[in-house]
């Protein structure tokens, strides 16, 4: 089915991924035109091409780019950054956040992977840790009340085969295109997680938008990319398998009582002592317990990512770089 | 001018004889054809299409590994 959109309809390619979406936006109740969206960037195919369908579409949506200090002798974050930027630049509609962790926090990813217990031998692990408590934080500070990320149907398919393999009942019963708001956290959504990945990267290259190819160095080996090569040769076979495979468990989860009783299962929540997110453990959150005390306690200033939006001015683009509170 | 097809995958570089699609050169390069997007002289291609002597084509790995937003 997806070559036929390919194969078929070049032309009309990119307004059949814009229509799904807004499509899937509404089907899934993910936001609407009231709603503040803030999209997660990282300068890779689907966070951008997800970026450039929003604004396409009319939403409010603006880009959060977190900087990880991920160099590792390729650039990579400089490099990330570089087209999470250029972007901006030609979309003068939408603003950018950047928050560059390093600068704020004093350590990126690497260095903090290598410092504490949590991070040895997986960074991977400290920077899902770090992206999910600064996207929530700036959201809720900068007044934007949904999240939404580029997460594709491989990926998805990819985390439900690893969670079923080892029945990890407590991430089952949790995964989905849309984590409702409450507790401190904003709405999480995936308005792409029924796309393939070739999908997406075919929808950037068609609309020239350039993302960065390379891979961050951390991930290359990584279980995911592993799982995604085994499923795809399983739909090389079976082809429409791995929508089958999202589709069918989420309806079994919802109509057929799948897990049922699980989500009420809820687990108390308490602010962390510091800066407030919610957490399970007492005292501090995850988050606040990697760094020193004064390096967690700095002001809310401190804190604060840097926004630029490139308005046009007299047919030149120029930067202004904003004060951005909440609003 | 070449009489092959030149097919690169990031700094890998290899020359296959014309005639054939896009779907078969990966095929025949152990290459699933689920993992790539093909693009033929700098224009995106459906898999189908049939390669001429002298054309390029590039082939784009989609598969992505880290998580999102950062
Ligand atoms: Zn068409
Ligand atoms: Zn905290």
């Amino acid at each position: 089915m997806r070559q036929h959109k390919l194969a078929l309809c070049k032309e009309h390619f990119p307004a059949w991924i814009q229509e799904q979406t807004g499509r899937f936006i509404k089907k899934y109740r993910m936001f609407g035109r009231e709603d503040r969206v803030l999209v997660a960037v990282s300068g890779g195919k689907d966070s951008l091409a997800l970026w450039e369908v929003l604004i396409q579409l009319g939403y409010e949506a603006d880009g959060l780019y977190l900087g990880l200090g991920i160099d590792e002798g390729v650039g990579y974050s400089d490099v990330s950054r570089k087209m999470v930027e250029a972007f901006a630049a030609r979309h003068p509609r939408a603003r950018l956040h950047i928050l560059d962790v390093e600068g704020v926090y004093g350590e990126g990813i690497p260095a903090l992977a290598r410092r504490v217990r949590r991070g040895k031998g997986r960074p991977c692990s400290v920077c899902g840790l770090v992206k999910r408590h600064e996207m929530n934080r700036i959201a809720h500070e900068l007044g934007y009340n949904v999240l939404a990320t580029g997460h594709n149907l491989d990926d998805e398919v990819a985390v439900l085969f690893q969670n079923t393999l080892n029945w990890r009942v407590q991430y089952l019963a949790r995964q989905s295109p849309v984590l409702p708001e409450g507790d401190g956290f904003a709405r999480k959504v995936k308005p792409f997680f029924r796309f393939y990945e070739r999908e997406t990267a075919a929808y950037a290259i068609v609309r020239g938008i350039d993302y960065i190819y390379e891979e961050c160095p951390f991930a290359a080996g990584a279980t995911t990319i592993y799982y995604k090569e085994l499923l795809n040769r399983l739909e090389a076979g079976k082809p429409g398998a791995k929508l089958h495979f999202l589709l069918s468990f989420l309806q079994a989860r919802e109509r057929e009582g799948l897990l049922a009783g699980r989500e009420e299962k809820q687990i108390e929540l308490h602010p962390c002592e510091n800066c407030g997110q919610p957490t399970t453990a007492p005292g501090l959150c995850a988050f606040c317990r990697l760094w020193s005390e004064d390096v967690r306690s700095q002001s809310a200033e401190a804190l604060r990512p840097i926004t630029l939006h490139f308005a046009r001015k007299d047919a030149q683009e120029s930067l202004v770089v904003e004060d951005c509170g909440p609003g | 001018m070449t009489e092959k097809v030149t097919v690169t995958l990031r700094k890998q570089k290899w020359e296959v004889e014309p005639g054939k699609s896009a779907r078969k050169i990966m095929e025949e390069l152990d290459l699933n054809p689920e993992n790539f997007l093909t693009i033929r002289n700098g224009e995106l291609v459906d898999e189908s299409v049939r390669l001429k002597a002298g054309d390029h084509l590039k082939l784009v790995a989609v598969i992505s590994g880290g998580s999102h937003g950062s």
